[in-house]
């Protein structure tokens, strides 16, 4: 029974860790500039068959570790570039919140659009990382080290973030942009608002990048497959709760095995569970399960 | 008096303008199969059923300031009981049957989704809207065996009417008369105290409650009724095509709806017709000379448009420039925006 379990919660791991970095992206923007941005999830796309699309025509079948990982960090930084310039040519421009969603999703649409014209439709796959990094054993599973890597990956990042955000000068000008919506009050006090967002947008870009480079290996990139980056980043987000680093590995731990297990067991009702549980979240706690109350 | 309040109000000239443009275009519409070719025909058919689900778009976002992504969901219920009633498993093709068991189906599920979706305002509602829309499609796609997953339904019978088959002509002038049925009864309820009270409820929703408004009650009622009008359209789609699969739930499907009404302007009450027409004429310029650039074209169209105009979309361009060139010509019209 016990072994059961931790098979689901092994197996769950990639969706975790990817739902991890991806809904951290989306809340983090929503939390430090209180803007709307749904184009993380063309990121994610755009990150995926990067990758995908590198990692054949730099290395082929042979795997070196350190290569691979000069690959996700050159997806990390087209990530990276691509938010900052989606905020500096739209999203700097867009008053209301109505208009951030309309605008954002549009944008998401268009970065679809940018990897069909690039890649094409047909889903592309790159599995060497995840095959050359051989199994382990634990407690009579055998899981990936690739799991264990992306998970380790995802946390390590997380945690520095929170070291960041919570131990660093910079990081305290983060916090008190987020603090007043308008943000004259931290402009006044001498925090650039203007490198504050982009920086925002800069670490989010990193974040929903390297979201689809690690998940690459596994599901390969396919064309289509944002929406569903895109309904799990978001309802972790509505269940752990806007801008708390604990919310979101939480959450992505809760919808991760959800999904997983639904996956086994009831393979129709493998994204309608995720749903479920927010619903079921937004009635017992508007502002998720480790949220302040925000102000949306 | 009493009956004669709402003839006062409105100023006879103005009235007879407008109602003499809508009749005007009514019978535009209806002469021109009779001139051009049956792909411009299946094209403005499109448009014409495209204008309901939009509407219900415009409704949530004029009158509640939310961005309704959930449109696809009706337009695939409605598709898909007539792909299961009139195709795979065949009953009957009867409209008039086929149209209120649809309807029904529609108000049903929006009553209920609208339980769960409408309680937050903001990104909650779109996302929530998003979501429910995946995890239809996700349903459709995975029960294999009886929707028929990625390939859908095809082979759908042809409408009848009264027991009498529809020609291609004759199905013309349904979709003709269930959309302008629809924008009439738009036009009726926009003006109806049901949406002055949504607009109470969006100016400040405390104080809407505290003079007795059944606050989420209404906001439930408007989620019907723009699903509504989306699943009627959803069975005459299903008909146009003679096909029905996946991607009449997917959220992208549902975003087009949005984009559309904001290309057309949400400020006016012709935006959602001004844009049917915008955004069909454009998918059909662009995919006919650059197919692969279509969501890049029409992605970053939206997101100009909604920096540069806002809300006042195509319209609000045209009438500015209108204005402009006809000095003096009284162009005003009754927005359901705030300050105007």
């Amino acid at each position: 029974m016990l072994s059961t379990c931790l098979r689901y919660v092994l197996n769950s791991l990639p969706v975790v860790s990817y739902v991890i970095l991806l809904s951290f992206s989306y809340s983090f923007i929503l939390y430090i500039c209180g803007r709307v941005s749904l184009t993380f999830a063309g990121i994610y796309l755009v990150g995926a068959y990067a990758t995908v699309s590198l990692g054949m025509a730099l290395m082929g079948n042979n795997m070196s570790f350190a290569g691979f990982i000069g690959i996700l960090l050159l997806a990390c930084l087209l990530g990276a570039a691509m938010l900052v310039a989606s905020y500096l040519c739209f999203e700097r421009f867009l008053k209301t919140d109505v208009h951030r969603m309309v605008a954002t999703s549009s944008l998401l649409v268009a970065s679809r659009g940018l990897v069909k014209v690039i890649w094409g439709t047909t889903p592309v796959t790159y599995s060497a990382p995840f095959l050359s990094m051989g199994v382990s054993e634990i407690a009579g599973n055998i899981v990936p080290n690739y799991y264990l890597f992306m998970l380790a990956v995802a946390l390590l990042l997380m945690l520095a973030l929170s070291y960041f955000l919570n131990r660093t000068c910079w990081g305290m000008r983060f916090r008190a942009s987020s603090l007043d919506g308008e943000r004259t009050m931290a402009q006044a006090c001498g925090v650039n608002q203007n490198v504050v967002t982009l920086m925002t947008f800069a670490i989010a870009g990193v974040l929903a990048g390297l979201a689809g480079g690690l998940y690459a290996p596994i599901a390969g990139a396919a064309y289509g497959s944002e929406g569903n980056a895109l309904l799990l980043a978001a309802l972790s987000v509505i269940i752990g709760g806007v801008g708390s680093i604990g919310g979101a590995v939480l959450a992505a731990f809760i919808v991760g095995i959800a999904r997983a297990v639904a996956a086994i067991k009831m393979p129709v009702l493998e994204l309608a569970v995720p749903f479920i549980i927010a619903s079921i979240t937004l009635m017992l706690r508007p502002f998720g399960l480790w949220g302040k109350e925000f102000r949306y | 008096m009493g009956a004669n309040t709402r003839t006062d109000r409105m100023l006879p000239s103005q009235f007879d303008d407008k109602l003499i443009a809508a009749i005007g275009l009514t019978l535009l519409a209806a002469l021109i199969p009779f001139f051009v070719s049956e792909y411009v025909r299946t094209l403005i058919q499109r448009c014409l059923l495209w204008i309901p689900p939009i509407f219900g778009v415009y409704f949530i976002y004029s009158l509640l300031r939310q961005v309704h992504f959930a449109q696809s969901i009706f337009i695939g219920l409605g598709s898909y009981i007539v792909a299961f009633l009139a195709g795979k498993y065949f009953l009957t093709s009867e409209l008039l049957i086929l149209l209120p068991l649809s309807l029904l189906a529609c108000v049903v599920v929006a009553y209920v989704l609208g339980i769960f979706i409408m309680r937050r305002t903001g990104f909650y509602f779109a996302i929530m809207g998003i979501a429910v829309t995946m995890v239809f499609w996700s349903l459709v796609y995975k029960m294999r065996q009886i929707t028929g997953g990625s390939d859908g339904i095809s082979d759908i019978k042809n409408p009848t009417l009264l027991g009498i088959q529809l020609s291609e002509q004759g199905f013309y002038y349904i979709c003709l008369l269930i959309s302008v049925g629809l924008i009439v009864l738009m036009y009726r309820i926009l003006h109806s105290p049901f949406s002055m009270q949504l607009k109470a409820i969006r100016g400040d929703l405390q104080k809407a409650e505290s003079i007795g408004i059944p606050v989420h009650q209404m906001r439930r009622l408007a989620f019907v009724v723009a699903g509504a009008n989306a699943g009627l359209s959803g069975v005459l789609l299903a008909f146009l095509y003679n096909y029905v699969g996946p991607t009449s739930f997917a959220w992208e499907f549902g975003a087009q709806f949005v984009q559309a009404a904001i290309i057309g302007g949400v400020n006016y009450f012709v935006g959602p017709i001004v844009g049917a027409f915008a955004f069909v004429g454009l998918e059909f310029l662009v995919s006919t000379w650059f197919p692969n650039l279509w969501e890049i074209v029409i992605g970053v169209t939206v997101a100009l448009v909604v920096v540069t105009v806002g809300e006042e979309g195509v319209t609000g361009i045209a009438k500015n420039l209108l204005g402009r060139v006809f000095k003096g010509a009284n162009l005003k019209e009754r927005t359901y925006s705030d300050g105007k």
